[in-house]
């Protein structure tokens, strides 16, 4: 059975300190014990730390060894780490030329992913917005959005989603300046238009230009993303994925799904200090009951067909799904 | 460079007079100005104020009492916003001459709303995802049963165990019923975190 499984996870949200990495780590956790074998990326390439929360203090290979040619395939920086099913690849540490990948090198880099020894990967992002961030996030067939319920995580978490749709859209329409000036410039070239939304720039393709209304619609549907609130600590903190969604929605014409919330758990920081993976420091860890729903979720979206966008089924793949699993998916209802 | 040379980056649309009501102890009517909105914040505004020669010593008003006035000549609805003035800042060069901050009193999202509408080259994504924060803020937070039931239970605890130890015997009965009743409390605090369903190991071979 040919399954066409979405491998490559990518958990991205611009900003720093909101837990990508622990939340990377207790997905990996959760899915290793559905009997799933995962690997972890640190795709933070200027201050990687996913392998000091795995409890490993000297990695003696890394990211950058890969980068620089000192190993040819990617699957030979994979760490063992004590939790069984999960592996690990470091990502580098503030070294010269390992933490500005050429495009060439990222091509190679994302290319030997699909093809790693793990039936998902989970691809921690670095904080900020910078093209390699976006471009690995970007590439990845599974988007995380992840932030916090405090105001600058959601601002940050915004300013990410579009940046990472902006430049997709740069890439995809890399050769078509009219669409590349009414997205960097508001349509202010000289024929009057003034667009302030995503929106508004199919409402004129549409009428203007068909065929680019459609390929800018089919770019807009391709870029699927998930959204996952984290250090939840009380129902107003629940509402934020409404926030970003809503703007999305608005002003990006993109839909995120919410794919579940994490609960804010002390219990994290006496593990992070113990440099013991978190899920393993306590029997119930309330983060983790989060992510054990998350988990399911993604094993489910990385199954499930998607609704095209004339609302045809997708995946060709449907007929080897159970027909419950198709019936209870929520885009059905 | 003269005070009159500067021009505000963010104009207030023409169409809306703001102007600022200030409470003069020393005189029988409030001093009125012009003023033009800069920046907002979480129940604050900046403004920049045109005219500042108009009221001499401006670093008296700090505290005092005032009205933001916004008039539409379009023949659209007026409204006062009342406010403190937390802060007076003369600029240097290349800057507003005089920016003022105000702390709005009680200011309700609609308020808020119609403020961040006259900041024409605000950014409008940016612009609705503080207006739904503050719609989320404003949403009052449904009671916490299980908090309730949480203080509940540890005074039907405590009370259970009182009568249990020192009431007498007639009471013993009563002192279990309320320290089982407080138990139940307290466990459902504890629960809480792990109410949300589990996942099943058979849930999950059919999603395979």
């Amino acid at each position: 059975m040919n399954l066409n499984r979405i491998k490559l996870w990518s958990v991205g949200g611009g900003k720093g300190g909101i837990g990508k990495s622990l939340v990377t780590l207790g997905l990996g956790v959760a899915l290793a014990r559905l009997g799933k074998k995962v690997i972890l990326i640190d795709g933070d390439l200027g201050g990687a730390n996913l392998h000091t929360l795995m409890g490993v203090r000297y990695p003696h290979v890394t990211l950058e060894h890969f980068l620089t040619k000192k190993v040819s395939r990617l699957e030979d920086t994979i760490i063992e780490t004590g939790v069984e099913g999960i592996n690990l690849i470091c990502g580098a540490d503030d070294l010269m030329g390992a933490a500005n990948p050429t495009f060439a090198q990222k091509i190679r880099l994302l290319q030997q992913i699909e093809d790693l020894p793990a039936q998902y990967v989970l691809f921690d992002q670095g904080a900020g917005t910078s093209y390699n961030t976006l471009d690995f996030f970007n590439f990845s067939s599974g988007k995380i959005a992840l932030f916090t319920s405090q105001t600058t995580s959601l601002q940050n978490a915004y300013g990410f989603i579009k940046s990472a749709l902006y430049r997709k859209l740069s890439r995809d329409f890399a050769k078509d300046d009219e669409i590349l000036q009414c997205l960097y410039q508001g349509g202010n070239g000289g024929n009057g238009n003034n667009f302030e939304s995503i929106h508004d720039l199919l409402e004129h393709f549409k009428t203007v230009n068909p065929e680019k209304h459609a390929r800018l619609s089919q770019a807009l549907w391709d870029f699927h993303l998930f959204l996952v609130v984290n250090m939840v600590k009380s129902n107003t903190d629940l509402k934020a994925p409404e926030i970003i969604r809503s703007v999305c929605q608005d002003f990006l014409n993109i839909q995120p799904d919410l794919m579940g919330h994490v609960l804010f758990d002390p219990g994290v920081e006496a593990a992070i200090n113990h440099m013991v993976p978190f899920p393993l420091h306590q029997k119930k860890s309330k983060a983790m009951v989060g992510l054990e729903q998350i988990a399911l979720t993604l094993v489910r979206q990385s199954r499930l067909p998607r609704r095209g966008i004339h609302g045809a089924w997708e995946a060709q793949e449907d007929e080897d799904l159970p027909m419950e699993t198709i019936a209870a998916h929520p885009s059905r209802s | 460079m003269t005070l009159d040379q500067f021009k505000p980056q963010a104009e207030t649309p023409e169409s809306f007079a703001l102007s600022l009501e200030i409470a003069d102890p020393g005189a029988q009517t409030p001093r009125l100005t012009p003023v033009v909105i800069r920046n907002l914040s979480t129940g604050g505004v900046t403004l920049t104020v045109t005219n500042p020669r108009d009221i001499p010593d401006w670093d008296r008003y700090r505290g005092e009492a005032c009205v933001l006035r916004v008039e539409d000549p379009g023949g659209g609805a007026s409204f006062n916003i009342r406010a403190t003035i937390a802060w007076t800042r003369f600029g240097g060069p290349g800057q507003p001459p005089l920016s003022l901050g105000l702390q709005l009193i009680k200011p309700s999202g609609e308020v808020m709303r119609r403020l961040s509408n006259l900041l024409p080259q605000t950014s409008q994504d940016i612009k609705k995802l503080w207006e739904r924060y503050d719609q989320v803020r404003e949403t009052p937070e449904k009671p916490d049963w299980v908090h309730r039931c949480y203080i509940a239970g540890l005074g039907l605890l405590l009370a259970g165990l009182m009568l249990q130890f020192a009431g007498s015997p007639g009471y013993k009965g009563w002192g279990w019923i309320l320290w089982l009743l407080g138990s139940l409390g307290i466990a459902a605090k504890i629960m809480r975190p792990f109410r949300q369903k589990q996942p099943a190991r058979d849930q999950i071979g059919r999603t395979l």
